[in-house]
């Protein structure tokens, strides 16, 4: 998966929030809602699996945050 | 004959006086005054950015007062701002109390046009959008709030869709913290996390419950982010939890039975705004076998009325014992005392020190809901011979099968129990002879897909036949509010729009 990859599933099921790979520190403001969707998501199309410790809010306030996470989750795949 | 009717004023007065038998202050501001002074190294609330002990917390609101008084605020001046759910917000809403101003919570995800509607309908002296001021020195106006005062304008849509004013005097807050603290009988070193947000009655009124007796409250953004929920619990040392129904399905999809891990720690959580089903009470007896379960019958005019602890039963309709400052009467439509019981039911009418005094700016709504002192609400219940109180049903939810009344709860928890269903709604539908028939809608467990007929079928075991569903339609989701609370007034369209 690639950063392009993760900001069109994030444009397709947040759609309130503007997910630009030229920008991917630009802050984010999810709610609930848009993050149980979100890993939902990210397991149905790539397997990736959160686990609640990495439920954190500094993992979901940009694009490049949730990136990096999935990096993490992927073991960098 | 002489007709029966409420008559609550000499008894609210009683129960007035009976306030100040318990733990008790003028206001919730006098509370934490009184702490800062007795247990001022006592952790009073803490959150992901920062803790402060009652000393600290009492300084804060302190200096808040100070930068307000500088801003012009005084005695009647109306302060709204923008909920963040932290303690300095919690600090500033006392700041305002000291003041003698009443302050306004806005929910924090309210747009900015929506808080501009509100601005413009409320007309504040200050509106802010969070919790911060300029640096003041602290200053202690002369005399704290007297308990008659307004304190505090609770916004809520409720069930009803129509967004309300909640006007709440200084009593009603401390009161309503006596329901809370005496209802789940906390004890001294009890620190309990609070994810439910402070803007609304519940997650506000469970603060209310712990300052009120000197313990300390965690707050935390909601439990969708379970990584920090956890992480909060652990570095204070969290023994008690305040969820809602719909939190404790969010937690348990994002972090499965992991609350679990807490079973020897946590010695109480509370469950309020919506019903808790007789599955969710199971399931949870059974991920918390030691902790007291309790859940709250209340609502933002009546505060936090009623309490069940239901760690070894409760599956019936029952919602528990009146907390210490209610007083319950069973109503007809028209406002008259009915002796009620499982086969005669009427409006639940609510009577107690924690009450609103109104409806902000809306004097012809607050006479259609109080009498006497009572708010009589659109709920739908009974008292039975042990003086429990018995939720039925919301009064348009009632449904009229050909004159028999159906209360669409009993067949939720009945489908519920077939074990196949995520969630289900039971709403009234038009019919031409009988006036209503029950249709239930269905939203199937993952890997499963019910019979319609095997569902009427299971049904047919527990029920009436003029309770069974005359149709069962599948939903992909039930609808529902943003607490969780089922829309049955939208069932039927949701389902039209999934065929399409």
């Amino acid at each position: 998966m690639s950063m392009e990859d993760l900001a069109r599933l994030l444009s397709d099921c947040v759609p309130s929030v503007e997910w630009d790979v030229a920008r991917p520190e630009a802050a984010a403001a999810l709610t609930s809602l848009d993050v149980i969707v979100a890993i939902a998501r990210l397991y149905d199309e790539y397997r990736i699996a959160v686990p609640s410790d990495a439920l954190r809010r500094e993992n979901f306030g940009s694009l490049g945050a949730i990136w990096r996470l999935c990096e993490r989750l992927n073991g960098g795949k | 004959m002489i007709e029966a009717r409420l008559d609550g004023a000499a008894r609210l007065e009683a129960m007035c006086r009976d306030m100040r038998s318990r733990l008790y202050a003028d206001s919730m501001a006098a509370c934490v005054r009184r702490w800062a002074e007795q247990t001022p190294d006592r952790l009073c609330v803490a959150d992901p950015d920062e803790a402060m002990t009652y000393g600290a917390f009492w300084q804060r609101v302190l200096e808040k007062a100070g930068a307000l008084r500088l801003r012009g605020i005084g005695p009647g001046d109306r302060v709204l701002a923008r909920t963040v759910q932290r303690g300095d917000f919690l600090a500033l809403q006392f700041a305002v109390h000291l003041l003698g101003g009443v302050f306004i919570p806005a929910a924090r995800q309210l747009p900015p046009e929506g808080l501009a509607g509100l601005a413009e309908r409320l007309r504040p002296v200050l509106l802010l959008q969070d919790s911060r001021l300029e640096r003041a020195g602290a200053y202690l106006p002369p005399d704290m709030p007297k308990p008659g005062d307004t304190a505090t304008i609770l916004y809520t849509t409720g069930t009803t869709g129509q967004s309300k004013g909640i006007v709440l005097s200084h009593r009603a807050e401390v009161a309503v913290a006596q329901n809370v603290f005496y209802g789940t009988e906390m004890e001294p070193d009890t620190v309990e996390l609070i994810p439910m947000p402070i803007s609304h009655s519940y997650g506000l009124r469970h603060v209310f419950g712990l300052l009120l007796g000197g313990r300390s409250a965690v707050l935390c953004d909601g439990v969708t982010m379970a990584g920090d929920f956890f992480g909060l619990m652990d570095r204070w040392g969290v023994n008690a939890v305040s969820l809602t129904p719909a939190a404790v399905n969010v937690l348990r999809r994002v972090s499965g039975d992991r609350l679990g891990r807490y079973a020897d720690r946590l010695r109480y959580i509370q469950l309020g705004t919506a019903g808790v089903d007789a599955v969710m009470k199971r399931e949870l007896r059974a991920l918390l076998p030691h902790s007291r379960l309790y859940q709250y019958y209340s609502s933002t005019e009546a505060g936090c009325a009623c309490i069940q602890d239901f760690s070894h039963a409760g599956d019936s309709r029952r919602v528990g014992r009146p907390a210490v400052n209610s007083h319950f009467e069973i109503v007809d439509d028209a406002g008259r005392p009915i002796r009620s019981g499982e086969e005669a039911w009427g409006r639940i009418a609510c009577l107690g020190p924690m009450n609103m005094t109104g409806y902000d700016g809306d004097p012809a709504l607050t006479a259609r809901t109080m009498a006497e002192g009572y708010v009589i609400s659109g709920d739908i219940g009974y008292l039975d011979g042990e003086g429990c109180l018995c939720f039925v049903g919301r009064v348009g939810d009632i449904i009229n099968a050909g004159g028999f009344k159906v209360a669409p709860q009993e067949v939720e928890e009945a489908a519920m129990a077939t074990g196949l269903l995520a969630e289900c709604a039971c709403c009234g539908a038009p019919d031409a002879v009988l006036g209503q028939v029950p249709v239930l809608y269905i939203v199937p467990r993952p890997g499963a897909a019910p019979e319609p007929t095997a569902i009427i079928a299971a049904l047919s075991k527990k029920l009436e036949a003029f309770k069974l569903p005359r149709r069962v339609v599948t939903l992909r989701a039930v609808p529902r509010n943003a607490i969780g609370k089922i829309q049955r007034d939208r069932c039927e369209a949701a389902a039209k729009e999934e065929e399409r």
